[in-house]
């Protein structure tokens, strides 16, 4: 088990930004899974800059809008919640 | 004791646990990643949908030349090619303090049929927790073995 203090904080920065991003989506995620079912949603400061029902796609979006899409928060809208997965 | 969660936006038992990510090599910085805890899994998998938050793009997903090291995973919907990598995974403890695990991690290529697939937790990692996972309190524990 490492306990380097860098990786430490950089863990716990990472958790600190989940937390705000799940703010996001529990607060638009109705809205969002109406507007957006099936398509992946990519926001970048709180607005939704893109969306598309395939990954590819939605990187050249977002590449056309010369935005970085590592550093965006993006959620899949599954429109069958009751979807069976068998992995 | 780190504490996991059943997915809220699903109707159905879904549990996971919360990661901070970072690939030696790759990331610049941590990301999370929920992962799903599945012990049906040898090894631990990153799916595309997650990729893009520890640094990969879609499409460098989809270039097998750029990833020296591969490997086939057979799983319930046939065989797939993943990308193998160094990998430091970091999970929070109810108290505060942090658990970190230097390991490895399956990241697959990008295909139709698994771009929407959670994240997998697997074996590589799991072994190392007593894992607790109870639907009626929706409660998920992971302990140190």
């Amino acid at each position: 088990m490492a306990t380097m203090p860098s990786e430490i904080e950089r863990a716990r920065a990472a958790f600190e930004a989940a937390k705000v991003e799940d703010t996001f989506w529990h607060a638009h995620h109705t809205e969002l899974l109406e507007k957006y079912p099936d398509q992946f949603v990519a926001v970048f400061d709180g607005e939704v800059v893109a969306t598309s029902p395939d990954l590819l796609e939605l990187d050249e979006l977002l590449e056309g809008k010369g935005l970085n899409s590592t550093r965006l928060w993006i959620k899949f809208m599954d429109a069958d919640q009751d979807r069976v997965i068998i992995l | 004791m780190i504490q996991g969660f059943f997915d809220p936006h699903s109707t159905r038992p879904v549990p996971k646990v919360r990661v901070s990510l970072f690939l030696p090599g790759i990331s610049t910085d941590d990301a999370h990643v929920d992962f799903l805890l599945d012990t049906g899994a040898s090894t631990t998998c990153l799916h595309p949908r997650d990729a893009r938050a520890v640094g990969i793009s879609a499409a460098r997903l989809l270039l097998p030349d750029r990833w020296p090291r591969q490997r086939s995973a057979a799983g319930i919907g046939g065989s797939s090619l993943y990308y193998l990598v160094p990998a430091h995974y970091a999970f929070e403890h109810d108290n505060g303090q942090w658990e970190i695990h230097e390991g490895e991690i399956l990241v697959a290529q990008l295909q139709p049929a698994n771009e929407r697939l959670p994240s997998l937790l697997g074996w590589n990692i799991l072994q190392r927790f007593r894992i607790t996972a109870e639907w009626a309190s929706r409660q998920i524990t992971l302990e140190n073995v």
